[in-house]
């Protein structure tokens, strides 16, 4: 079952063409890797597939329809870690975990769970602004995830991670496919086996 | 693929009705507000400026000009120009301090616009409130005021937030990532907020003791400004944010 398909999709900023003519598709159970050198639209790609910006041209189609029409419900629908988007850091992480589960009406049992998961369970009542950069990112990646969402988007996710980090966001990486799709966007070589298949941007796209 | 729909969207558009269960509006409402309340309570960014801005103009107008007992349009034009500058004060940090923090993406993707609108409006209201509670004793108080219609002049000081508190709320969401956005938040916000300030000028005064008329249609105007503030924040909200 197809769960995204992007037909001649490109974003210009001014004049400037960061990419041109995508197209692509990702079934059930596949992960895409984006990668690509900085400044060549890898995270403007993602933010076009989550609806925080709009295509110049072409289409995003995600299970739940054309992602202009449904701009929100794409964005509800789908579990995105963006450079971007932080945590509340005047916020422990517990409230923070426990506010994206009040907007995405999750159980709130299912906070506890997620810190288990992500190994923050100690850390849970600590102020984000005292943690670590790694420590962050498994908050952020639990934020993602709490919904079990069918969509996964993912920039850059074993930055700053340690080698525990890693195996955790590879394990999530895997559960998350078995759920629906994975797409990530990275410069590390290393994050590339979690892709089914490529996209490589800033090659004359 | 074809501008049209095609028959695999349109089928899976029928699969998702059955795919996302839509949260609930009013739960996201006050996760929103209480979210923004305890930063605030922990930060307190907002609250020590505008009250610090309220408390130092009053004693300053105090000071200056002393008992206003028997000058009721003069004492409400003063009040209303303290609450407007502190409100102004408030109200430019509801949206730029998500900027900032680079947490204004996690609301987007996670809440309905509508929902974010009137969490934030909910928060401004109690700021407002808490500013305007601790004002209005004082400024009675320190310029020798009676109030004649107590009931009247906190209706009329309500409403009023009301309508500054939607209105802020959406100003304060379209100047969020300009600069100077103070400036031109009290530029901005003083014509739209003009004819509740003019009717609850109108208002405060008669109940300050000003012979100037009935309060009946001010009062209504009032209400009907504030209604009208906070439908077209809802309206609005998505294409400016």
């Amino acid at each position: 079952m197809v769960m995204l398909q992007c037909s001649n999709l490109g974003k210009a900023f001014g004049r400037r063409w960061l990419f041109r003519k995508l197209s692509f598709t990702v079934p059930h159970g596949m992960g895409l890797v984006i990668i690509g050198p900085n400044g060549s639209g890898k995270t403007t790609l993602l933010k076009l597939l989550c609806g925080l910006l709009l295509p110049t041209e072409g289409q995003v189609f995600w299970q739940i329809g054309e992602i202009r029409a449904t701009p929100l419900r794409a964005r509800m629908a789908l579990g995105t870690v963006l450079p971007d988007c932080e945590p509340y850091e005047e916020l422990t992480a517990e409230e923070n975990l426990q506010l994206v589960a009040e907007l995405r009406s999750v159980q709130p049992e299912r906070v506890d769970e997620w810190f288990e998961r992500t190994g923050l369970t100690s850390a849970k009542r600590q102020l984000v602004r005292e943690f670590s950069s790694g420590m962050k990112l498994r908050l952020k990646l639990a934020m993602a995830l709490i919904s079990e969402p069918f969509a996964l988007l993912l920039d850059e996710p074993t930055a700053m991670l340690d080698e525990q980090g890693r195996r955790l966001v590879s394990d999530l990486i895997e559960e998350q496919k078995r759920r629906g799709i994975v797409i990530i966007a990275t410069n590390d070589e290393r994050d590339v086996v979690y892709g089914d298949q490529q996209i490589v941007l800033g090659e004359g796209n | 693929m074809a501008t049209n729909k095609s028959s695999w969207v349109k089928e899976t558009e029928r699969k998702s009705q059955a795919f996302l269960i839509r949260p609930s509006w009013l739960k996201q409402v006050w996760a929103i507000a209480q979210k923004d309340l305890r930063s605030e309570w922990r930060t307190r960014h907002a609250l020590v400026t505008t009250l610090t801005f309220a408390i130092i103009s009053l004693t300053v107008v105090s000071l200056s000009v002393g008992s206003l007992q028997g000058e009721p349009e003069l004492a409400a034009g003063l009040l209303w120009v303290i609450i407007f500058f502190a409100t102004i004060v408030a109200l430019g940090r509801t949206f730029t301090k998500e900027v900032e923090a680079r947490t204004e993406n996690l609301l987007r993707l996670n809440a309905e616009p509508s929902a974010i609108f009137v969490g934030k409006m909910v928060f401004n209201l109690a700021l407002l409130s808490l500013l305007a509670a601790l004002t209005l004793p004082l400024f009675i108080a320190l310029m020798g005021l009676r109030v004649k219609q107590t009931e009247i002049l906190i209706l009329a000081v309500l409403s009023t937030l009301i309508t500054m508190a939607s209105l802020g709320t959406i100003l304060g969401a379209m100047l969020s990532k300009v600069q100077s956005r103070i400036a031109l938040l009290a530029v901005a916000a003083f014509p739209l907020f003009f004819p509740a300030l003019a009717a609850a000028l109108q208002v405060s005064a008669s109940a300050f003791g000003s012979s100037i008329g009935s309060v009946s249609s001010p009062m209504k105007a009032l209400s009907a400004y504030a209604v009208a503030s906070i439908l077209g924040g809802l309206l609005l909200f998505e294409e400016v944010w």
